[in-house]
């Protein structure tokens, strides 16, 4: 009896105290929140942001903004002081790197479920535009963190990594080592930006292809996009067509993907005529954002370009509108015909390259 | 289902518990064995339905070839032959059929087409469980046993997926003994305790030195000799945490339900030789082959030279048992020759300080050719563990640890401020990580602590060891990692 009796205070006790433990590392989780699930950053605290995917939700939920910045892994590198002193927004990145328009939207929608936005800034690449129309969030990592139900909150309630590395890391960043928060989520400290560097990603395929349609995709993704905008008439949207790459053309040209983009470009030129809330912009056709020296791989470019381009919108430079969009598919064109039918066998002597009937 | 999981631990569990006593309370003994074995199923079935498959037609053919030997007497002999042909063509077939097929092909030159047949979890485990059970009718123990009781014996959870392997004749009679149907506070007391603390040998000790061995076998390239030795100690750690670890947690589930398992480990790294090591490791596998594969192939009773070979055979055929791969089979016949060798006189060394050294210097290097998987890896490995090649690549190896989130902190830390002392505090965490599993391995094993606090009343601080341990393990449960013997 007395066994039994032992065994159930023992029992309690454990209970007991297990509780007490489990409760105390939950509220050190919510006090401290790295991935701002329950709410912003403390008072006196400044953001700590490094886990994309996990803190971006988080971010759109409880920070305070009035602007946002989406996009894919061509902008992570923005600081979102520019936007600051270039739009005079207080901006919020929301970033999906490889992600889709859907998801992008998904957090737009997240955005202006939170409060009103002023301006939104959208980089709308080739990628973004092509990529399937459904969520492409995995259900089983982050997507406690994007979802609303509290019941699974246990895995960031409970989660080693945020305990024993993202909160004290918070910590630090706010006492003993420099953060710059507007650079939330920025890759570039550890890359070389270089035609040398950015080669290695790429080898000219020998032969062309031929020409491949249009992705059913972009018009779906384009009306899902407007639907946005016309249902926020107060809300300036800055779209771009990021600068690309002289490689990325012309390993479009080789692979058959070039008529399309083109093609792209000439319906994006017109797509948004009839929203006067639309800022259009392309950087396609810039030689200067193009040039192989400001890029690591075929894609991703420095955060000089990053700035560049910002300060550009700013000042009212390159736009794209239905007038324009011809003479800057032939500048596209022009740039492409010069590299890839000759300066190419600079950068890969072996390269074919491409013959008058090939080019654009 | 995994033992370290949120839904095994917070829904399975509670609910499987509340069932097997809330069935028993209302006098369903019957409906409530059903109840656990159709638990059982569930928790197997959760990692891969279509295993339920395989595993319900071994049950209903080794049932069948039971209740047929127990009928037949004067056929039993060839209906054992059956059974044992069954269970091992099942086996064979799940577990062996690519082995077999790549060993063709590498010594005839030829190109059949693998199968890649994927591997049930468990079936070495409740295979040798239902052999042993059709040995024990065939020699005239009681094993009159229903359907139902018989189902609730291979299935039951605890012990399904990595042992350890129960005879019938330690569960069933426990199944059928209705006082032990009640809650009892003592027995679940005992079993929570345990359960916890297998739980923790698993997630926070075994898991932890799997990152070193991993990143060792990942540059293998790379490795020196004093750096093929730490992988080799770190192995021979996380195996046995790893797996005694799981242990406990089966003895302690089972406990909860009234129904011991027996001990699977006895502080095998104390041993003296092999011998005494494989009194110690995986001891049911060790009782199993001795009683159903030693003993009737003659054990000691032909002479030494039969004998030897008995013991040899024995032990490679327990290597096989435990992967299909050569560097499994060369492990199980070393153990064999260890064991030879530790049981002649002449060449026995007493039990002491060299003894100990020399057994667990064996241990650490044969366990390494049981992580090897294959030929390459394994030649690698021990080259640099037995030629020289320095220690240049032990820094690195320790680097592993730095995103290890026990040490995250300390090493960001280390990094801002003195970077140029990486390196040695990398070694250092090492060497603490391996003093520690030191003073754990020298220390009581985890039944023993159990058993000691209950003795003691529970004491306090053994309760704050448990919450608290706990606590850590579920706070880890989003780095929930495979256990090492489901592949066995």
């Amino acid at each position: 009896m007395d066994g039994k009796k032992t065994a159930l205070r023992f029992l309690k006790r454990l209970a007991a105290i297990t509780l007490l433990c489990m409760l105390a590392v939950a509220f050190v989780v919510v006090l401290f929140d790295p991935f701002y699930h329950y709410h912003g950053p403390l008072p006196g605290m400044q953001p700590v942001l490094e886990e994309r995917d996990y803190e971006v939700i988080g971010t759109i939920d409880h920070f305070d903004y009035d602007a946002i910045l989406l996009g894919d892994s061509l902008v992570e590198n923005t600081n979102t002081r520019w936007l600051s002193e270039l739009f005079e927004a207080k901006a919020v990145k929301a970033i999906r790197a490889g992600g889709s328009n859907a998801d992008l939207l998904f957090y737009l929608d997240r955005a202006y479920e939170a409060g009103e936005l002023k301006q939104v800034f959208y980089c709308i690449d080739r990628a973004v535009l092509c990529a399937d129309t459904t969520l492409t969030f995995p259900e089983n990592d982050y997507w406690y963190l994007v979802n609303r139900n509290p019941l699974d909150d246990w895995k960031y309630l409970w989660n080693k990594d945020v305990l024993l590395k993202k909160i004290p890391i918070q910590l630090a960043y706010n006492t003993v080592l420099d953060y710059d928060p507007g650079e939330a989520y920025d890759w570039y400290r550890t890359k070389t930006f270089s035609t040398e560097s950015m080669k290695v990603y790429y080898e000219p395929q020998e032969n062309f292809d031929e020409a491949q349609p249009v992705p059913a995709e972009f018009e779906e993704n384009l009306a899902l996009l407007k639907e946005r905008i016309s249902a926020h008439p107060e809300t300036v949207f800055y779209l771009f067509y990021p600068p690309t790459s002289l490689l990325s053309w012309d390993k479009e040209l080789r692979e058959g993907g070039l008529e399309a983009d083109l093609a792209m470009i000439r319906r994006l030129s017109t797509a948004f005529a009839d929203c006067p809330n639309v800022k259009l912009f392309g950087f396609f056709a810039a030689e200067d954002y193009a040039a192989t020296d400001h890029y690591m791989d075929v894609v991703h470019f420095s955060p000089e370009v990053n700035y560049a381009i910002f300060e550009d919108m700013a000042e009212g430079r390159c736009t794209l509108n239905s007038t324009s969009v011809e003479d800057e598919l032939d500048k596209l064109k022009g740039m492409i015909r010069d590299f890839s039918g000759d300066k190419i066998s600079g950068i890969y002597p072996e390269a074919v390259t491409a013959e008058a009937a090939q080019l654009p | 289902m995994l033992f370290n999981s949120a839904i095994f631990i917070f829904v399975f569990l509670p609910l499987c518990l509340a069932g097997w006593y809330g069935l028993n309370h209302f006098g369903l003994y019957r409906p409530a064995l059903w109840f656990l074995s159709i638990s059982s199923l569930i928790f197997y079935g959760y990692f891969h339905p279509a295993y339920l498959l395989l595993i319900l037609a071994s049950v209903l053919i080794n049932y069948g070839v039971l209740r047929a030997i127990l009928r037949f007497r004067k056929a039993s002999k060839l209906l054992l032959a059956l059974g044992v042909l069954a269970n091992l063509g099942i086996l064979g077939y799940f577990k062996y059929c690519d082995f077999f097929l790549s060993t063709v092909n590498g010594i005839t030159g030829s190109n059949i087409p693998l199968r890649n047949i994927l591997l049930p979890l468990g079936i070495s485990f409740y295979t040798l469980q239902q052999l042993s059970c059709l040995t024990d009718a065939y020699r005239g123990k009681e094993s009159d046993y229903r359907f139902d009781e018989y189902l609730t014996f291979v299935t039951f959870f605890p012990q399904l997926i990595a042992g350890p392997i129960v005879l019938s004749e330690e569960l069933i009679p426990r199944f059928r003994d209705l006082s032990l149907r009640r809650f009892d506070a003592e027995s679940f007391a005992s079993g929570l305790s345990l359960f916890i603390l297998g739980l923790a040998k698993k997630v926070l000790v075994a898991d932890l030195f799997g990152r070193v061995v991993d990143f060792g076998f990942e540059k293998i390239y790379w490795i020196d000799t004093a750096s093929a030795w730490v992988v080799g100690l770190c192995y021979s750690i996380q195996l046995y945490f790893d797996f005694s670890g799981y242990c406990d947690m089966a003895r302690g589930l089972a406990e909860m339900f009234r129904f011991p398992l027996p001990e699977n480990f006895a502080q095998p790294f104390k041993a003296f030789s092999i011998k005494d090591h494989w009194d110690r490791w995986h001891m049911t596998l060790t009782r199993f082959f001795t009683r159903y594969v030693y003993i009737p192939l003659g054990g000691s009773r032909k002479g030494r030279i039969r004998t030897a070979v008995n013991i040899f055979l024995v032990f490679a055929v327990s290597g096989l048992w435990h992967g299909a791969a050569w560097t499994y089979l060369i492990w199980g016949a070393l153990q064999g020759v260890g064991v030879l060798w530790s049981r002649r006189k002449f060449l026995r060394l007493k039990p002491g300080v060299l003894s100990w050294f020399f057994t667990f210097s064996f241990i650490v290097a044969s366990q390494l050719i049981f992580r090897s998987g294959d030929l390459d890896f394994m030649r690698r490995m021990l080259t640099a563990m037995f030629t020289p090649k320095g220690v240049h690549f032990l820094p690195e190896l320790a680097s592993c640890l730095a995103e290890a989130p026990e040490f995250y902190m300390i090493t960001r830390a280390a990094e801002a401020l003195a970077p140029g002392a990486l390196n040695a505090l990398y070694l250092i965490l090492l060497a603490l990580m391996l003093l520690v599993a030191a003073l754990l391995l020298r220390g009581r094993n985890a039944a023993k602590l159990c058993a000691d606090a209950k003795a003691a009343a529970y004491p306090k601080r053994f309760i704050w060891l448990l919450a608290l341990l706990f606590t850590a393990v579920v706070v880890s449960l989003n780095q929930v990692s495979t256990f090492l013997y489901f592949n066995f």
